[in-house]
């Protein structure tokens, strides 16, 4: 009977097995497809720093878990402003690399250098809308193709010291018609020589000379190809940022600044400053009290605009793209098309450009991985959410780019500096600019 | 007179002084903010004597799990004393040929020579690193140490000391049978210790501090130098100024014990070549 009956069981049993062996052929043939790129090796060129970060350790599983490619670092120093980039180097010599991430300035070097690969043919091969997921966040160049996904957004905001607002007996600002003009009133208000409080603060960058204009929807170049900086507005900008050190004096003056009295992280470690306006990326530096231990409480603001314009904030964003050295365009082009989705879901707070978000994803990302890091300073959901996520607000891409866009990025911070510390007047610096900023375009379209 | 001869010496001391001092704080400020929190170094007003004080900075240096500082130490140490050895060598033979031995082009050839220093260093940037990569010393040591083996601006430093070195001493020791190579040994090496020694003395300070070379051919962080290590204190948004000024200052020292210790080989070669830095 026993025998019987095991009989029965074994014969069930290869029975089941062959009628589910199709199903799970079937099943492997999915996850195969899933992962056409099982087994498959990149090279991402990244800085040793990123590249032992848990940022970059929790992308390169991700990347494995959902394409199957295994990703290895060609390790590279990081190339400050104005250095040779390694990897460009490499990239000319033949260097077979498979990944980078840069800028969409820095970018542009390697578009020049002929060493990017266009995305759109490979995208179509993949059957991947990157209109729709990123919309006009993607990088693109003079011929129009797209060279590069943009990983992660760093949109400018206004930090402010509570502690400032409450000895002045100030209200605290709100996002609601926060323009550049209620800026400068509050600023004023904030100000005290006595206590040496400055109401506001900005760095020295070259964006801050013409931000005013880009808000204002200034154009950059003419038609033909030269400068714009005859327009009025750019002038009008130039004026706007000094007058706060030099007329308004409620932010330490271009010599104060040139002298490195007051480096980025002022706001942070001095205590002294009612208002600062700068990238994202200072929020960074807000939750580390480790590093930055304070015991008053900041709270975040968009960035002020220019009053009668549509209100709007300076943005930069990171793109990854695909050299054309690479030996498996397609795999790498799966890999970047992951890193872009998925790199703010890591937890690392950064703020996605992914236009395809519902607000419920966006709420989540918020509570989970950002507010976390604010709690200290009170910062709640409705103001991140109206400082990054706002998408009635125009973003602005933070500097200027285009022809000999690094040459006239340099002109604007000298020249600004010369008008800044009273060696040119507003005119002669304004046609410094102007001529200069024509003479380098020619000299770019030359080469 | 002499209280006038006073006055004027000691109003330009006292300028002197102030333009020593000028000179002097970058140094100081480094070294003082060496043993500041990282915090405190940016501060206004600048304070010298740090409060609190703390070795955190320096140990830190070689605890920090994350950059193995003695290794860069230890690598840039091998690949200077290497540098300096083998461009002695080659450097020297070279001028020796140039100013001792007569033969046919000699001239045309050091002409030829010469004119490879008017070639921009940043032109020679892509064509070295194809070299490399064909000659597989990409991200080794040997990509910094071989393209200044044979330093042209020494060839030309070296062979302006030797033919000062008068012919009739070589004829004499050519006549009592030596050779070129026990003519080089005995007589015109040691005679030209000086400019040698200026020559080892400018190349160790190159080499220690040269940040392209490693920046750009070498690419495994456990074989990177001192001079790209250092940077990466500084490179991120969020800077760590304490770390980065006690890296300086223990880069820096060996150049400061270097200069200390050669100080009076050095100006005698600069006074003998007119070598300026």
């Amino acid at each position: 009977m026993k025998q019987n009956n095991m009989w029965k069981k074994s014969l069930a049993a290869v029975l089941s097995v062959s009628m589910l062996a199709p199903g799970m052929g079937v099943l492997a043939e999915e996850a195969e497809a899933e992962k056409p790129y099982e087994g498959v090796t990149l090279t991402w060129a990244t800085t040793d720093n990123a590249a032992t970060g848990a940022e970059m350790t929790e992308m390169v599983e991700l990347i494995k878990e959902k394409t199957g490619i295994n990703i290895e670092f060609s390790i590279v120093p990081t190339s400050n402003a104005g250095e040779i980039d390694k990897v460009l180097v490499g990239l000319m010599a033949g260097d077979e690399i498979d990944i980078i991430s840069r800028t969409p300035v820095q970018l542009k070097e390697f578009y020049n250098a002929g060493v990017l690969e266009p995305l759109d043919e490979l995208a179509a091969a993949a059957g991947y809308d990157m209109e729709a997921t990123y919309g006009d966040n993607l990088i693109t160049y003079d011929d129009g193709q797209v060279y590069a996904l943009p990983e992660y957004a760093d949109i400018w905001l206004t930090y402010y010291n509570k502690k400032i607002f409450d000895d002045a007996g100030v209200e605290y600002p709100s996002a609601e018609g926060w323009t550049w003009e209620k800026y400068i009133e509050t600023a004023k208000l904030l100000q005290n020589d006595e206590e040496g409080i400055w109401g506001s603060f900005m760095l020295d960058y070259d964006n801050y000379n013409y931000m005013y204009a880009l808000q204002s929807g200034a154009e950059c170049y003419k038609e033909d190809g030269t400068s714009n900086f005859d327009d009025e507005i750019f002038k009008t900008s130039l004026k706007f940022f000094y007058d706060f050190g030099n007329e308004l004096k409620v932010q330490p003056s271009s010599v104060e600044y040139a002298s490195g009295t007051y480096p980025y992280n002022s706001f942070m470690v001095n205590g002294n400053i009612g208002m600062f306006i700068c990238g994202g990326w200072v929020a960074s530096t807000l939750t580390d009290l480790t590093k930055y231990p304070r015991d008053w409480e900041a709270g975040i603001l968009p960035m002020p605009y220019p009053e009668g314009q549509e209100a709007s904030s300076l943005y930069i964003s990171t793109g990854v793209a695909v050299p054309k050295t690479s030996v498996n365009k397609d795999a790498a082009f799966a890999a970047i098309s992951c890193i872009a989705e998925n790199l703010y879901t890591l937890g690392h707070g950064r703020i996605p450009v992914r236009r395809d978000l519902t607000d419920e994803e966006v709420d989540t990302y918020i509570t989970e991985q950002l507010l976390p890091g604010f709690e200290h300073d009170g910062i709640t959901l409705e103001d991140i959410k109206t400082a990054w996520f706002d998408n009635d607000r125009n973003l602005v891409f933070e500097k200027i780019t285009g022809t000999a866009d690094t040459t006239i990025n340099q002109i604007w911070v000298e020249e600004g500096q010369l008008y800044g510390q009273g060696s040119k007047s507003l005119d002669e610096a304004m046609e410094s600019i102007k001529t200069r900023s024509d003479e380098a375009i020619a000299e770019a379209l030359e080469e | 007179m002499e209280m006038k001869n006073k006055i004027i010496k000691g109003v330009t001391t006292l300028v002197l002084l102030a333009v020593g001092l000028v000179c002097i704080f970058p140094f100081i400020f480094m070294v003082s903010s060496s043993f500041k929190l990282s915090g405190d170094v940016m501060k206004f007003p600048f304070t010298l004597i740090p409060d609190p004080f703390t070795l955190d900075n320096i140990k830190g240096l070689f605890t920090n799990g994350i950059y193995n500082f003695q290794k860069w130490y230890v690598n840039t140490i091998v690949m200077t004393a290497l540098t300096i050895g083998i461009k002695i060598f080659f450097v020297s033979f070279t001028a020796y040929g140039f100013s001792k031995i007569k033969f046919k082009g000699r001239d045309a050839i050091f002409l030829v020579l010469l004119s490879a220093m008017m070639i921009p260093s940043d032109i020679m940037i892509l064509p070295r690193y194809m070299i490399f990569k064909n000659l597989h010393i990409l991200d080794t040591m040997w990509a910094l140490i071989l393209p200044s083996c044979v330093d042209v601006y020494f060839v030309f430093l070296l062979r302006q000391s030797f033919i000062s070195i008068p012919e009739s001493i070589s004829e004499a020791a050519k006549i009592d049978g030596c050779s070129h190579f026990a003519i080089y040994r005995k007589i015109v090496f040691p005679l030209a210790k000086p400019a040698i020694a200026t020559m080892s003395l400018f190349s160790f300070v190159w080499a220690w501090n040269d940040y392209m070379g490693p920046y750009l051919y070498i690419n495994t962080m456990d074989k990177q130098m001192l001079s790209v290590g250092v940077k990466l204190f500084s490179s991120g948004l969020t800077q760590d100024y304490g770390a980065q000024m006690a890296a300086a200052t223990v880069v820096l020292l060996p150049i400061l014990i270097a200069f200390l210790f050669c100080q009076r080989f050095f100006i005698e070669g600069v006074a003998s070549t007119g070598v300026k830095g």
